[in-house]
């Protein structure tokens, strides 16, 4: 059976299609959430992680002139900033990731599965297609997509295959 | 049900959304029934577990715990006395209440764990761990059998066995 979309009708899955064919049509635009926080990349180490707490973010998203040149996540505050090598007054781009991996809010939550767990990494930065930062996702957002998508019986109930799939939980 | 285009929230089971006319059909579909119920509900949580976890004492310092997650390559460490299960912490923990300038070397774990963390029982099917895991807010989760250590279950380890299922790319 197809979906009947204009322009969709390969993807059609079976009767309804599924929630993986679902995944490859939802842009990145229906999960990014805005404004992201982000820091120049001389601020010093001390100075971002203040941002970090203060915020309560995962990530540092690292802009220059506007476009996203690193990010510093946990992983790299733990391995660089607690060692007597990198002082606090040194600049956040000592520890940060430079150049890391990004996706467009044009691309798909199939693809952010893919890309995170490919990569290892618990956050994406999401920029334009000129390298202006718009948002940061991390596993935790996806997954949480991912769980809302799901019907409740998936979840926390036993299996029951003959009985009609509930109505998944709104936002 | 949010619009993918313009972020409006519709009815659930809308084919439009209400306020820009996006088709809205591909997101508002059923599962696939199989794979991913099987998934989370008949595979167990110790399947994706990393088992034998590597666990550290409440008196033991902070910079102790920075060196073992080195050394293993880990981002929890599960905090325990003698059987029992008293804490979790993680480079989380540590970036938020250790400054930078810090060592950790006075610092005793306790000071920066969360006692009493959510845990997870052995027998419990992957989906009860996605809920723990979504609801609860954490990263990590130990597993437990008998009141015992057994294992610790990440985000990243259910991110890895839902992906292949989620994606289709390969078999789970």
């Amino acid at each position: 059976m197809s979906h009947g979309g204009a322009d969709e009708s390969a993807s059609g899955g079976d009767a309804g299609g599924d929630v993986r064919t679902a995944f490859q049509h939802t842009p990145l635009s229906a999960l990014v959430r805005y404004p992201l926080v982000s820091v120049a990349p001389s601020t010093p180490l001390r100075e971002a992680v203040e941002v970090f707490r203060r915020e309560n973010v995962g990530t540092l998203v690292i802009v220059e002139d506007g476009k996203l040149v690193g990010i510093v996540t946990e992983r790299d505050l733990v391995e660089k900033a607690y060692r007597s090598t990198t002082p606090g007054d040194a600049p956040v781009s000592a520890v940060m990731k430079a150049d890391p991996s990004r996706l467009t809010p044009q691309d798909t939550v199939t693809d952010v599965l893919r890309l995170l767990d490919d990569e290892g990494h618990r956050h994406v930065p999401i920029t334009d297609d000129e390298g202006r930062p718009l948002g940061v996702l991390s596993v935790r957002d996806v997954l949480e997509f991912v769980a809302e998508a799901l019907p409740e019986a998936v979840l926390n109930q036993p299996p029951e295959p003959t009985q009609p799939l509930p109505t998944p939980e709104g936002a | 049900m949010r619009c993918p285009s313009c972020d409006t929230e519709n009815i659930e089971g809308q084919d439009r959304c209400a306020n820009c006319g996006s088709d809205l059909r591909s997101i508002d579909v059923p599962l696939p029934h199989d794979e991913i119920s099987t998934l989370l509900l008949e595979r167990h949580i110790t399947e994706i577990a990393t088992p034998n976890p590597i666990t550290a004492t409440p008196d033991e310092s902070v910079a102790a715990a920075l060196e073992k997650m080195r050394r293993h390559n880990i981002r929890a460490l599960v905090i325990v006395d003698g059987a029992a299960i008293v804490g979790i912490i993680t480079e989380r923990d540590i970036v938020l209440k250790l400054p930078p300038d810090e060592s950790g070397e006075q610092i005793p774990i306790r000071e920066l764990m969360t006692p009493d963390p959510v845990v997870a029982n052995a027998g419990d099917p992957i989906g009860k761990a996605m809920e723990r895991l979504v609801i609860d807010r954490v990263h990590h989760l130990p597993v437990v059998e008998d009141g015992k250590l057994v294992g610790i279950v990440s985000m990243r380890d259910l991110l890895h066995a839902l992906a292949p299922v989620l994606v289709g790319s390969r078999k789970p």
